[in-house]
């Protein structure tokens, strides 16, 4: 049986955005190292890239240690929670600051079975690389609630087209830590984001405790396969570590 | 229908074995590890980020966050080596068609190999099960077991050194196989008297020379490659070439699955740390 298989992740190398404001972070850098010095043949060479940065860019998933010191490291979570049967669900009608809403995953197409793996297309990914503050900070998102209908549904694995697993104004006291966002949704809306998200990165933490890997930046060639159920993998490199960079492939039987 | 899936992958963690002749450009001590950093928030539990008295959510139930950071290449633990590692212009690890990384295929016991022996063709003819035309072919030699971390002795020296590898025949023979991937229990496929170069590897001569009372492998091993001939000869042909297997190789070798072992999407890069699979329908 021919398979055929879509790429559900999103390139990372130099100038790969990232999340705004963290002052320790630095930029990713690609540094390509050339070795002409191997004494075989003249003109034999190795490249030897160099990569020089933080593991959460591009298509990742968090560990448990991202969020809670002395948790398991990635390498513990079982394989099984990367691979299986899922659902890539059409959220492109989602807007600006868009609340994933229980309605929304009751309703979704196909049916979220329980066990499966659920993918989440916003349509955002089209921003990324484009439009990065768009991409960061307007993106349709999860909440309390969503995320707990999730795990109610025992889902196996979870990602989305999204710069995080959480809502863009629901990570940390908005008017303390990016007062620029905050203003603009008070401008927008006239609502104070601190009082409409007082949870901060709720299903971050709930995903995490629960040992479901939630990939974040999901992109790639995911609109060929929206509304498609599918077999889903993405097995990451076996670090002990926080999470990091994974590719996410849709295999279709044809 | 249940699947069980059966990890093939070495473990990284901080200190994990690295290429001896890394050393040069990385810190082979230390690895590549810069440890745990709070690299997001760290910073922000600072008096500045205080409102009023109020303190930084920290303490309010709020969790702290550990995130990795990298500064090294991408040829650690268990990776692919993607054709522009060795030949100029050719195709980096994210360009590669998803198909090359998945398939059917079958792991072949080695075990029965010593310090510096060769796999040959007709090693790869006689293997049981058989290998078949498109296969993803795993091979175990045991020597992921010397594939140890720092402060576990100098183990990891057997396994940089001592590894029973392919020589170009065996190659020539998985490329007329038309076979889809070739991984192993090995730092790379190459047998590991190919990299026994005065200029590059003066140690391994020596150990040669001590051993065997020869200065050049190539005189009196049949058939011996260039360094890593056979790599680049595998990658020539289309074929993904796995590193540094392991991990649970044992409770599976002798069996036909599936394998996966899909590189990380990253531009330009010449190979990319992946998890091999075994999948058990």
């Amino acid at each position: 049986m021919a398979k055929k298989y879509y790429d559900l992740s999103v390139p990372v190398g130099d100038f790969t955005p990232d999340w705004m404001g963290h002052q320790l972070m630095q930029d990713t850098c690609l540094q390509r190292v050339h070795r002409h010095e191997i004494p075989i043949e003249p003109g034999m060479s190795r490249q030897v890239s160099e990569y020089i940065g933080i593991w959460h860019k591009g298509t990742h998933f968090d560990g448990p240690t991202h969020h809670e010191e002395g948790s398991p490291t990635a390498d513990q979570i079982p394989l099984d929670r990367f691979y299986g049967t899922g659902v890539i669900v059409d959220f492109r009608y989602m807007k600006k600051w868009d609340v994933v809403s229980v309605k929304d995953l009751e309703n979704a197409n196909p049916k979220i079975e329980e066990g499966d793996i659920v993918i989440m297309n916003t349509g955002w990914h089209h921003y990324w690389r484009k439009n990065d503050y768009i991409y960061y900070n307007h993106y349709p998102g999860l909440y309390t609630e969503a995320g707990e209908w999730l795990l109610e549904k025992k889902v196996r694995m979870m990602g989305g087209t999204w710069g995080a697993t959480d809502h863009p104004l629901a990570h940390y006291p908005l008017r303390h830590m990016y007062h620029g966002l905050w203003d603009e949704y008070k401008k927008e809306t006239g609502k104070d984001a601190d009082k409409e998200f007082p949870d901060y990165e709720p299903c971050h933490q709930m995903f995490s405790s629960n040992g479901i890997p939630a990939f974040e930046n999901v992109g790639g060639e995911i609109d060929e396969v929206t509304g498609m159920r599918c077999t889903i993998a993405a097995f990451p490199f076996r670090f002990a570590d926080a999470g990091h960079m994974t590719r996410v492939v849709a295999i279709v039987d044809n | 229908m249940t699947t069980k899936l059966h990890d093939l992958s070495q473990l990284f963690t901080s200190g994990a074995a690295m290429w001896p002749r890394f050393a040069k450009d990385i810190q082979y001590g230390d690895s590549t590890f810069i440890g745990i950093h709070s690299t997001a928030w760290g910073d922000f539990n600072h008096p500045g980020w205080y409102d009023m008295g109020q303190g930084f959510p920290f303490n309010q139930g709020y969790c702290p966050m550990g995130a990795f950071k990298w500064w090294g290449h991408l040829h650690a633990g268990t990776h692919i080596d993607a054709p522009l590692y060795a030949i100029p212009g050719g195709t980096s690890a994210d360009k590669l068609p998803l198909e090359n990384f998945h398939g059917k295929g079958v792991i072949v016991d080695m075990r029965h190999k010593e310090k510096w022996d060769t796999i040959t063709a007709e090693d790869f003819e006689k293997a049981t099960p058989k290998i078949e035309e498109g296969d993803f072919v795993v091979v175990n030699t045991g020597w992921h077991h010397w594939f140890k971390p720092l402060g576990h002795g100098d183990k990891a020296y057997e396994y940089f050194h001592y590894y029973p590898g392919l020589v170009p025949s065996a190659a020539e023979w998985l490329i007329e196989k038309k076979v889809k991937a070739i991984a192993g229990t090995w730092p790379v496929c190459d047998h590991s008297l190919c990299f026994a170069i005065p200029k590059w590897m003066p140690w391994l001569v020596n150990d040669y020379k001590k051993e065997t009372g020869k200065e050049n492998p190539k005189e009196d091993i049949e058939g011996l490659g260039d360094w890593e001939e056979c790599l680049i000869m595998l990658l020539k042909a289309g074929i993904a070439c796995v590193q540094n297997a392991g991990g649970d190789i044992d409770d599976v070798t002798g069996k036909r699955m599936d394998f996966a072992a899909w590189p990380v999407n990253m531009e330009h890069a010449d190979a990319s740390m992946v998890r091999l699979v075994g999948i058990e329908e």
